[in-house]
Formats: C-alpha cells, structure tokens, sequence
C-alpha cells in the first residue's frame, strides 16, 4: 500500500515535470509550406521570410513559387510570414497553418512619356497672388524643368492646369510619368480628401474614423487608371510631391517663389543622408532608434521631455545641427489653430516647437531631410504663419514628410528588440512607414521612390496600414535624392 | 512522515507553477522559460518592477494590478513581512470584454479607468474578426494657452488640443500582438 501511494507521488511530479518541460523548455520545430502566387495567378519569384514573435526565423526563396521553411520557437510562439518578389507590392500574413498561400499584388505596368510632370495653376496663382507673382512661379517651374533635365538627366514637362489638360488626373493618365511634382498648397490644386479607412475597422479605432472622416491626400494625383490594387489609394504608381505653401486665399507671401529656388539650387548642388537626428517625445519611445538604419545613421536622440520650449531648444538644435535627416517623433496639435508639436512622458503635456518661438524661426534646417511622426504633422490647411513644416521648409529643409491626419504608430517597438530590417518593416503602420523612407534615402532612392516604396510596405486590408498610406505626404521635390 | 514531506514537496512543486513568491528590491525571479522578473525598487505599496522576456519592461504596479509575462500573469498582491509578495498564474483565455479590459488595463494604466472599453477584433484591426481582443482607450487633452520667458523674451505659446490614444490587441491567451498608438 505505501509502495502504491509513493508511486504515486512520483508519478504526479514527474508528469508535472514533463508538463512544464514540455509546454516552456523544449524547443518547437514548425515547416511551413509556402505558395507565393501573383495577383495574377502566376508563381512568383520571391523571397519569403518566417517571424516568430516578430524575430526572423527562417528566410527562403521560392522555386515555382514554393518554398517550405522551417524554424525552432517557442511552443506559442506567434508566426508571421513576409513575401517580395521583384514587380509585386510586398505582403505580409499571419502563419496559423503548415500550407500557406501568399497573393502579392502586381504592380502596374506603365509606359511613360516623361519622367516628371511639373504641374500647376496659373488661374489660382494669379488668384492668390496676383498675375505678376504668378508669371514668375510659372517661369521658376519652367527653369526647374529645364535644370532637372540638366542635372538628373530625367525628361521633364511643365503642365498648367486648362491648357492642354483640364484636370492633373487627365495629364498624368495621358503621359504616365515616374514623378509628378505639384506646385502649390490647397488653395492652388486641391487636396483629394479620401473616407478612412478606418471607417470599416472595428470599434477600437472608430473614435479616430469619427475625429477625421476625410483624409487628405495626394494620392489620387498618382493613381493611374490600368492600376488594379486592392487599394488603389494605398498605393501610387506615381512619385508624388508638393512644394506647398499657406491655406490663405489671398497671400504676399514670398514663401513659394523661395521654395522653387530653393529647388533649384538643390539639383544644382549635392545632398547627403549619412546622418540624423530625433526628437522623440518620452512616451513614444522605442528601442529600434538605437539599431538598424538609426544606428548606421548615428540617430542622435534628443528626449523631450527634459527638452522643451521652457528650458530652451539649445541642446535640440545642437543636436539637430550636424544631421542631415531629423526625426520628430512627437504629437501634433489638431487643426484649426497654430499647429504644436508637443511631447509628454504619460502625465505632462510640453510644448516642443510652434511659431513664433525666436530661437525655433531663426534656425536654419539647410539641406535637412524631414520626418515627422506626429499627428496632422503635415496637414496642410494652415496658414503659413501657423505652419511648422512651412518653417521647416522656408529655413532650407529639402523636403518635409508627414502625416495629414492624425497618425498611428506600432508601439510594439517599446517592448520589443528588433535587429533585423524586415522585422520592423513587417510592424506596418507609421513605425514601418518612416523606416523604409529613412533606408532607401540612405540608399540613394530619389525622396519620391523612398515614399512610395514606404506606401508599398502598407498592407492592404489593414485600416492602420491604409490610413498610413493615403495620409503621409511629401513636401518637396519628388526627383531629389541624397548620396548620388 | 516521509509520505507527508514528499506529498508536500509534490503540491509545493506543482504549485510553484502557479503560486507566488516575495521580493526584496534588487532580487529577481524566472517566471517561465522566457521571462525574468526583477523588484528595482518597493515602497510597501507601490513595487517599480522590470520584466524582461527579451528585453525589459519597466512597470509600477500598486497592489492587486497584474502583468503579463508571456502567459503568465504577475499580480502585486501587497507587502509580506517587507517583501513585495507576488503570485504567479498562468493566464486564463478572455472570455469576456470585462476580462479583457482586466487582461489590458495594464498597457493603459496612463488613462482614466472608466473610459477603457474592449472589443472583439482581428488581431491586425479588421473588422468583425474574433480572433483578438481591442481594448482601448482615448480622450481630448486641452492644453491652454499661456505666456512664458526664455532668455528674458516673453513667448506667446498658443492653446492646443490634441487627441491620445492606444489600441491593444490581445489574443485569447492575453498576449500583446499589436499595440497601436495616437502619435
């Protein structure tokens, strides 16, 4: 009988043991089979990469557009897949299975007639600003035409608006160019105000759907008719940029007539990414600044707070002096009103940068690359006296990216490591978004092909991806490039 | 006598699956194959924490306020003779917004309780999905406007508003799979 019951005893603990060793100590192989089709069910070429837990596992190409991977995690580990292939969008998918299907999007294809297309609207200019000022917005697009043909060697042509087209959508569907560069804010050639899409998401994003029904974009300018995505909007097959100026409808405002000189003067001169800076509010933190391209790039990171209006911008713009590409990574105010980027760490609320602070509009940001992850960073229906990234852009940046709307980010890169590229890539959303600008800036990509590469890394289907794809905008000239 | 100490050595190690254990600052403990727990700092009712299941997380938990390590649930269940005692259980599948709410709440401590609300949803944040749990919180700051001096220059700093917020995704199980945030 005391035999029984020892044996007993033994065998609870053992199973137990075996329990716990089982579920948490050993090691769990997973091969999963890969079929990587075309959208238009082709096999794709591609490279196909497993994650566990958002690290990368297994990497694989495809033969036939098969591959199997397998890779060791923990027993609850969660799986996600990531596909390219060369003429396809990127694609992403959660792995729950041992056969999975990839459909990655072809990318359009399209037969330009010029590689950029300047466009503006003499009309609204001469509406705004008087007939003068408008001849000679008109003769600087022509003299960016002609030097851009000179030092990019790229086919340029200047459109106005009701001379040979009557729409932007018309000329671009006509000439299918790489870049289109728009000359003008709102009150010259209209923003495309687009439905979220986080109006068909679930309840937890609705607050946001309800504070910006509409978001503007660009995007629609890029579009081209034969385009046949799941999200058309999502993804451009045109370059986009702008050279904006303020909201007002009447303005003596020089600021324009710089910025296209300012143009100029860059493709006639060289830029350089090979260093940057952030600025990062303290609770938007995350570890993946500190790796990767940010590590290549130096990121010098400023926290804010200690670093806000209060106790001076000094150390901010020592900081900001010696880099070529700055990152804000802080909130932004919503519109109407002079816009704020702010900061906090949870509890307070500081003020980092709005106008009219001296130090902020007498520094220079000359040959800057500018990103900002920050709510309406970039909307673009402000005056210019309220502007920031009219501020950043009339004291020399070359371009300015930001968000129309209010923008999401992945926190899942403060509680996370990341050391390989793909993995942040696969975060989506504004986190995946800025990072792919930043490398292919680095690489050497004209500012228009980083920016739409970056739409690219945006997952159709995905309310918070879309959303990051209609709403970020480039002010600048879509043909510029770093590190030639 | 011998039967009893192994009967209680058994229930001791089965139980050390899912019971608790008190710490004093500076001590750690494996909570599972993936996760340390480590108390930095403890005040008798607040315990400043760093969880580390591949790299470290700091948290305050005040008493009776949970973690989540990788399936294990962390609770600060208040002061034992000095220590900081916490129990350990693995953490059971939501099956309710209340139990979510209770499973998230930690990842929204900086908001107002009340206005924490859960969902079912995609884990990507697809509509009409179940295979997560949305649990999220927002509200409008209002920041006034006021005037300040730098340098002996008097600054005019505008009032602003702007909207926070954050969506986490939780699996069934309880685990982070995405966590998104207002910029």
């Amino acid at each position: 009988m005391q035999r029984i019951e020892y044996a007993i005893i033994a065998a609870v603990l053992l199973i137990a043991g075996g329990y716990y060793a089982y579920a948490e100590l050993l090691p769990y192989q997973s091969s999963v089979s890969f079929t990587v089709l075309g959208s238009d069910g082709n096999p794709a070429q591609a490279i196909v990469q497993l994650y566990a837990d958002n690290q990368l596992a297994a990497q694989g190409e495809t033969i036939n557009g098969e591959v199997t991977l397998e890779a060791e995690h923990s027993r609850d580990a969660k799986l996600m897949a990531r596909a390219e292939a060369e003429g396809y969008l990127p694609s992403r998918i959660g792995v729950k299975s041992s056969e999975i299907t990839i459909s990655l999007q072809k990318q359009t294809v399209t037969e330009p007639k010029v590689d950029l297309l300047i466009v503006t609207d003499e009309r609204a200019l001469s509406k705004k600003y008087g007939s003068d000022y408008a001849t000679e917005a008109i003769n600087l697009c022509g003299e960016l035409a002609a030097t851009i043909e000179e030092t990019e060697g790229l086919t340029t042509r200047m459109e106005l608006i009701g001379e040979d087209y009557a729409s932007v959508t018309g000329m671009v569907n006509a000439l299918e160019p790489n870049y289109l560069l728009i000359v003008g804010g709102p009150q010259i050639i209209a923003f495309n105000e687009f439905t979220t899409p986080l109006k068909k998401a679930s309840g937890a994003l609705k607050f946001l759907a309800n504070q910006d029904p509409l978001v503007p974009s660009d995007n629609a300018y890029g579009m081209l008719s034969t385009a046949d995505y799941e999200c058309n909007e999502c993804h451009p097959d045109v370059a986009i940029g702008r050279i904006p100026d303020g909201n007002e409808e009447e303005s003596e405002s020089m600021l324009l007539l710089e910025l296209l000189g300012a143009v100029i003067a860059a493709h006639e001169g060289s830029l350089e990414v090979d260093s940057m800076a952030s600025v990062v509010s303290q609770d938007s933190y995350g570890g993946h600044l500190n790796h990767l391209i940010y590590a290549e790039l130096g990121n010098e990171i400023v926290d804010s707070p200690p670093i806000q209006v209060e106790n001076g911008l000094s150390e901010l713009f020592a900081a900001f002096a010696p880099a070529q590409a700055l990152f804000l990574s802080v909130h932004g105010s919503n519109p109407p009103g002079p816009q704020v980027y702010s900061s906090s760490d949870g509890f307070g609320e500081y003020y980092l940068m709005t106008r009219g602070i001296p130090s902020l509009e007498a520094e220079e940001f000359t040959g800057k690359f500018v990103l900002a992850d920050a709510c309406y960073g970039a909307n673009p229906y402000r005056n210019e006296s309220e502007s920031l990234p009219l501020l950043f852009l009339g004291n020399g940046a070359i371009a300015f990216i930001g968000s129309t709307t209010s923008a999401l980010a992945n926190r899942k890169v403060s509680s996370s490591e990341f050391d390989d590229e793909a993995e942040l890539l696969a975060l989506g959303s504004s986190t995946a978004f800025h990072y792919r600008v930043l490398r292919d800036l680095h690489d050497g990509e004209r500012i228009g092909d980083a920016v739409k590469n970056a739409r690219r890394e945006m997952l159709a289907g995905l309310p918070a991806d879309e959303l990051t794809a209609i709403q970020y905008v480039l002010y600048g000239d879509p043909t510029l490039r770093a590190n030639d | 006598m011998e039967k009893s100490v192994l009967l209680v050595a058994a229930l001791l190690f089965i139980g050390a699956l899912s019971t608790s254990s008190a710490l004093e600052p500076g001590e750690s403990l494996n909570i599972n194959s993936e996760c340390t727990l480590e108390l930095l700092d403890y005040s008798g009712s607040l315990a400043f924490v760093e969880l580390n299941c591949g790299s470290p997380v700091t948290s305050f938990l005040a008493q009776g306020e949970s973690l989540d390590a990788k399936g294990t649930q962390i609770t600060f269940e208040g002061d034992d003779e000095g220590k900081a005692s916490f129990s350990f259980e693995e953490t059971p599948e939501i099956k309710s917004a209340e139990e979510a709410i209770q499973a998230g709440s930690a990842h929204l401590s900086d908001y107002p309780a009340e206005s924490i609300e859960a969902i079912e949803a995609d884990c990507n944040g697809r509509a009409a999905w179940g295979e997560c749990w949305a649990i999220y919180a927002y509200e409008t700051i209002i920041v006034e406007g006021k005037t300040i001096e730098v340098n002996n220059e008097a600054i005019e700093l505008p009032g602003y508003s702007r909207t926070k917020g954050r969506i986490v995704y939780l699996n069934r199980e309880g685990e982070v799979e995405r966590l998104l945030e207002v910029t």
